[in-house]
């Protein structure tokens, strides 16, 4: 399922995130899924994911801070629509 | 270049272990940790804390809490509640014995908690002589406690040549409280 850029979106509380040398580790305290994401952007993104803007523009934002291309924003944005289907981020 | 990274290893670990205290009020013929009283320099309330501080910051996912009887320690609510307050889920092991309703209450309001139950029987018969006379009863109780409010807990059952002939039962008697039954091996370490 493709995320919607229109729409704020936040990681929940039963989530949590935490870097490591390969990316980051996601765990879900209720179901005990435990996710490796093998990109640093995207772990870092997901932690400064506050539910304050559209998510379009927050992954623009993120893109312009860290010179990053249209094919990595949009394989980011791939990334997180992958997330939402397993419950790590969600639309507000 | 990233599988490369993990095999560096992680950050922290994603779980730990943690046998709170030595103490029990039973004495399973069984027991991995071979516990009975409360060792001399256990960890004080302060202590403790102190640990959990130290997992929170290294992110720790989760502890696998218990000993010994964990809720032999007066301070174990506070504890539990403390390593839950800082974003570490807690899976506890129990006998149930010390399962009354104020304990139940708490287990059933709290998020992110995982119980599980040690039963070595569907009957008391074959549970109470390995781990005594009564337990049976008290542990059964306890899942009763839980059950009522809605609390899904898992029973833990070692499997040895006692119990093998009950599994089906075993099963049985899980899923009449929603519960999950989960099957250990016999580890030879402790009093085994």
């Amino acid at each position: 399922m493709p995320v919607n850029i229109e729409q704020s979106y936040e990681v929940p509380p039963k989530v949590s995130v935490r870097n490591e040398r390969f990316g980051g580790l996601v765990y879900r305290y209720d179901n005990r899924a435990l996710l490796f994401l093998h990109s640093r952007p995207l772990v870092d993104f997901l932690k400064g994911l506050d539910g304050s803007k559209p998510l379009g523009t927050a992954l623009e934002e993120f893109a312009a801070g860290r010179g990053l291309d249209d094919g990595q924003r949009r394989a980011m944005e791939n990334a997180l629509g992958q997330l939402e289907g397993k419950g790590i981020i969600r639309e507000l | 270049m990233s599988y490369d990274l993990l095999r560096k290893g992680l950050e922290a670990p994603i779980c730990l272990t943690w046998e709170v205290t030595y103490e029990c009020n039973l004495r399973c013929a069984h027991c991995l940790s071979a516990s009975d009283h409360a060792r001399p320099g256990e960890l004080t309330t302060e202590e403790a804390k102190a640990l959990i501080d130290q997992w929170a910051e290294m992110k720790v996912f989760y502890i696998n809490v218990g000993g010994g009887e964990p809720l032999t320690r007066p301070d174990f609510f506070e504890l539990m509640d403390y390593s839950l307050d800082n974003g570490i889920g807690v899976k506890f092991s129990t006998n149930g014995t010390l399962v009354d309703d104020a304990a139940a209450d708490w287990i059933a309001s709290r998020n992110y908690l995982d119980v599980q139950i040690s039963l070595d029987g569907a009957t008391a018969e074959t549970n109470d002589p390995v781990r005594g006379t009564g337990s049976y009863k008290r542990a059964r109780r306890a899942m009763e406690r839980l059950a009522e409010r809605g609390f899904k807990f898992k029973i833990n059952s070692v499997l040895t040549k006692q119990n093998f002939h009950q599994l089906d039962d075993l099963y049985d008697l899980a899923t009449g409280y929603g519960a999950e039954l989960r099957l250990t091996r016999l580890r030879p370490s402790g009093a085994a």
